[in-house]
């Protein structure tokens, strides 16, 4: 199809001699990012994790009760009023009613603490099915009264994972299991509008952006009527996965692509034009990879004390990978910013919310993020896992996937989208934490619940890629994103910072 | 500019190695897409004059035929199949490099082409595209903090980002505090001037201690922290401490009441006779505010929960008070939420070491204890307070000990929390530092409690 000789942007040509012109000019975003899940510097890790389940329903219940409230209201079934019930443990037997309370997922497949402790096990063993999904799974529903099974086929039609909050309708049955004939989810919080937390660039600035899309014939944004709002940024790439790697040299040349890709090296002027319309790089998680870190194991066990009080032990850890990664970003750096959330692989707390990466791990960009007590978000912008904040005015919601991840193994399903849907519709992004995913012991409130819905939702570290808007009641509309892992499938995916429309690049070595 | 051709027959004919178009362009300084043009040229010329002696990989950026139906999806096909209908289709390009040899078929696969260049030129097949990666890791250690954004913009034709902030990295940020201000004016309270630099804003504080006879001392070693915090504007209130410590120390010794003079003279005693009492508020936590106020709204919650709950037991209560060294051996979950005080108040030796205050932030060591619990041989476990004191069915012993810290991690103790107990703590540091070494000190006291 294609042919060599009719390339538009072809190169393929002598050195003309003329020099090059038209330099290239980043176009620049509006980006502020929120501290949602920031924890304090010092931190107690003294309090027990029950307490995240109560402030979780207490602040999820409202809503849910709400919901609930308006569809079952006065509704009479087999000649029954539906009843309201405040606690589980007042269901009466063979009475119509309905209940709000956390999901609990009773699966023999998922590793049990109390068992643990009652075998005498002091380091949790690893886990090795990839599912903890069962046909012998029980869903039970739990308040800080009790706890009731819940049976029925109408729960198989939506997704449920411990942790999540909804209100369910049914009677009990002899067994003392609740019948459900219906059941009710939070669904979306309230969404900000854009422009929220962060000033829309004026007029004046959005001129060059004007002249630079004229030439594009996608991108016509029609939502946006009055052209004063028009932003400055033309895309946002997001990847994840990059995991750089000392031994494993497979994908080296893709992260070079990447990187001439990124710089507006690469490719022939037009396309560089293209390029620079791509005004933020936001990192998913896992950049470094795991796989060198393997310490032998007899040898970790009989570790003695090291006396070595500064640097590190070069026979047991391995600096290539976060060096390598380190020139990566400070090439990068210069001609566009980075927002970069910690993932499962990388030098961060275990714990959801992951805290930033320091940023000495990265010696030549360090100069590049914000210094230590400043308030202002560095250039290199090391933020939380999950991370939330405004970029050119759209809230955006990102994870390095872990959430997902764990959610993944409850359900009998492949649809990663499905199953970020289901967050947004639960108003929790990690309601398997604390239970199967690592978590703080959060005390006053639990920043997991989404008390406002996102414009762009993105999971790194995902499988492969997947993108869907999806809508609420309240005219919420939030475009989700699965991105892949960059190992994996070598992409990169763009966001249109104006219509939030998504494609993406593939880098491909044959 | 022709002088490219004999920089490429040499680099590549001659040296046999592999030329990317960064390489070309950050080696010959000229414009990436000259560059490119160059190694067309270039490989035109020589394939001409003698077929075959290049291989060229060719970068090429355009939109694949909708179907991909070629083989470079690497799952399954009925996962990929399942999970399109999940996902909207988007507009995918692609950014492919192509050997020589597959280039023409690999164009058919192409619905649109809308960039191709040169990538590289290499003497013979590459059999390995990975192995670009080498040549890309010599431009990367050429790129690094060498040019200005701006310069490389112009001469690469690297983007550029007119917005871009870089922190200017504050001289001697790093550089550990210089010993040679407060040396001289230390003296007359120590024998001898600690050798290393670590010790340093310790010596100062030891004077600043003394500062009753030697009360020029104090405004020098202050001067000098100063001097070092001029770089760090918003750390200069912490700064001109040195350390919370030693401003503890400086602000007892001020205070007239207690006699810091007759305590000196005692010194000479062995370190471990007075140290069992000053264990009364030592040692500042900063972990007991923050658990005051956690269990504070804890118990407020607890509250309105066992409201809810309809039962009362006040157990949950008490645990959240704190409970020092109660042997709690059947309640190992109340002393789980006591604040880890009870073992800071046995420390008697100073708590911690500020090592370096050079930009700002306090690096240090302080002593801690440290908990560490073991199984008995009835498979109890439990936290004792007095571990050695009991006797082998004992399963949690307390280790002093070390640990580094800084500023990032942990703020400054609060000076007035330490206030009451410092001028009976003032003696106890001074004795460690002018009767014995340091490290000593540590190691007395420890078996001195016993």
């Amino acid at each position: 199809m294609a042919d060599l000789d009719n390339i538009p942007g072809s190169l393929l040509r002598a050195p003309s001699g003329k020099q090059e012109d038209g330099q290239l000019t980043r176009v620049s975003s509006t980006y502020k990012p929120l501290q949602t899940f920031r924890l304090a510097k010092e931190k107690s890790y003294q309090q027990q994790f029950a307490d995240m389940y109560f402030l979780r329903l207490t602040k999820i219940k409202p809503a849910v009760d709400e919901v609930a409230l308006s569809a079952w209201d006065g509704t009479i079934v087999a000649d029954e009023p539906v009843k309201r019930v405040d606690r589980v443990l007042d269901i009466r037997q063979g009475e119509l009613c309905w209940v709000t309370g956390t999901v609990y997922m009773d699966m023999p497949l998922k590793p049990n603490i109390l068992e643990d402790v009652s075998k005498d096990r002091w380091i949790s063993a690893p886990i090795t099915q990839e599912k903890y999904w069962s046909e012998e799974d029980a869903v039970t529903l739990e308040d800080e009264s009790g706890r009731i099974r819940l049976v029925g086929d109408v729960l198989k039609s939506h997704l449920l994972v411990t942790g999540c909050i909804i209100s369910v309708m049914g009677s009990e049955n002899v067994n003392g299991e609740l019948e459900v004939v219906d059941f009710k989810l939070p669904d979306l919080a309230p969404q900000p509008e854009r422009w929220a937390l962060s000033d829309p660039p004026s007029a004046s600035d959005s001129k060059p952006k004007a002249k630079a899309k004229a030439k594009k014939p996608k991108d016509e944004d029609e939502k946006m009527t009055d052209g004063a709002t028009r932003g400055s940024g033309g895309k946002i790439a997001i990847v994840s996965g990059l995991a750089f790697s000392a031994s494993d040299a497979s994908h080296s040349v893709e992260l070079t692509l990447l990187l001439e890709y990124l710089l507006g090296e690469a490719l022939d002027p037009y396309a560089q034009q293209e390029l620079s319309q791509i005004s933020r790089l936001i990192i998913a998680g896992n950049s470094i990879s795991l796989e060198e870190r393997k310490v032998p194991l007899d040898e970790s066990q009989a570790k003695k004390p090291v006396n070595k009080k500064y640097g590190y032990d070069a026979s047991s850890y391995n600096a290539m990978p976060s060096q390598l990664f380190d020139e990566f970003l400070a090439t990068i750096l210069p001609t566009m910013p980075v927002t970069l959330l910690p993932g499962a692989q990388d030098p961060a707390t275990a714990s959801y919310p992951q805290q930033p990466i320091h940023a000495a791990m990265f010696p030549n960009s360090r100069p590049f993020s914000a210094p230590p007590a400043s308030a202002d978000e560095g250039w290199l912008d090391t933020v939380t896992n999950p991370w939330e904040g405004e970029v050119e005015g759209w809230r955006v919601l990102g994870t390095g996937g872990q959430n997902i991840d764990d959610i993944f193994k409850y359900v009998d399903s492949e649809d990663r989208l499905g199953m970020m849907e289901a967050t947004c519709r639960w108003r929790c992004m990690a309601p398997t934490a604390p239970d199967t995913l690592w978590s703080y012991p959060f005390q006053d409130d639990d920043p997991f619940v989404m008390k406002e819905c996102p414009h762009l939702y993105f999971v790194g570290n995902q499988p492969e890629f997947g993108t869907k808007v999806i809508k609420g009641g309240e005219g919420q509309t939030v475009r989700l994103i699965a991105v892949p892992s960059f190992t994996a499938t070598h992409e990169i995916v763009l966001v249109d910072s104006e219509t939030l429309e998504v494609s993406k690049v593939k880098l491909n070595v044959a | 500019m022709d002088d490219y051709q004999n920089f490429l027959a040499q680099e590549i004919l001659t040296e046999d190695k592999t030329v990317t178009y960064r390489l070309l362009s950050r080696t010959l300084k000229v414009h990436v897409n000259l560059a490119k043009q160059m190694l067309y040229e270039f490989h035109k010329t020589q394939n001409d004059r003698n077929p075959g002696s290049l291989m060229a990989t060719y970068l090429v950026y355009g939109t694949r035929k909708s179907d991909e139906q070629d083989d470079d999806v690497e799952m399954t096909d009925s996962v990929s199949d399942k999970d399109e209908t999940f996902s909207e289709p988007v507009p995918t390009k692609t950014l492919q490099l192509i050997r020589e040899e597959t280039l023409q078929e690999t164009l058919q696969e192409y619905e649109e082409v809308t960039s191709i260049h040169v990538y590289s030129l290499a003497p013979h097949p590459m059999k390995d595209l990975q192995f670009l990666s080498d040549a890309a890791q010599l431009v990367l250690n050429q790129t690094i903090g060498e040019d200005s954004p701006l310069t490389a913009s112009q001469t690469y034709g690297t983007m550029f980002c007119p917005n871009a902030r870089k922190r200017e990295r504050r001289a001697g940020a790093s550089a550990p505090v210089p010993p040679v201000k407060t040396q001289p004016k230390a003296a007359p309270v120590k024998q001898e001037p600690k050798p290393t630099v670590k010790e340093e804003p310790n010596s100062a504080a030891v004077a600043a201690v003394f500062g009753k006879d030697a009360k020029d001392s104090k405004p020098a070693a202050n001067t000098a922290a100063k001097k070092v915090a001029a770089n760090a504007a918003p750390a200069l209130k912490r700064q001109g401490s040195s350390g919370g410590i030693g401003q503890m120390f400086a602000k007892q010794a001020a205070k007239p009441k207690k006699p810091a003079a007759p305590k000196r003279e005692e010194v000479v005693t062995p370190v471990l006779s007075d140290e069992g009492e000053d264990d009364s508020e030592a040692m500042p936590e900063p972990v007991n505010q923050k658990a005051e106020e956690d269990s504070k709204s804890r118990r407020d919650r607890q509250a309105a929960l066992r409201r809810m709950m309809d039962e009362s037991d006040g157990e949950e209560e008490e645990a959240s008070k704190s409970k020092p060294e109660s042997p709690a051996e059947d309640e190992p979950m109340e002393e789980d939420t006591v604040p880890p005080e009870p073992e800071a108040k046995v420390e008697e030796e100073p708590a911690e070491v500020v090592a370096s205050t050079g930009d700002g932030r306090r690096r240090g060591r302080r002593r801690v204890t440290k908990k560490k619990q073991i199984m008995d041989d009835q498979g109890y476990l439990g936290f004792y307070s007095f571990a050695f004191a009991n006797s082998e069915s004992t399963v949690t012993i307390q280790e002093p000990g070390w640990e580094s810290f800084s500023e990032e991690e942990a703020p400054a103790p609060k000076p007035q929390k330490a206030k009451p107990a410092a001028a009976e703590k003032a003696a106890p540091a001074a004795k460690g530092k002018k009767a014995a070494p340091k490290g000593q000190g540590n190691i007395m006291s420890f078996f001195g409690k016993k």
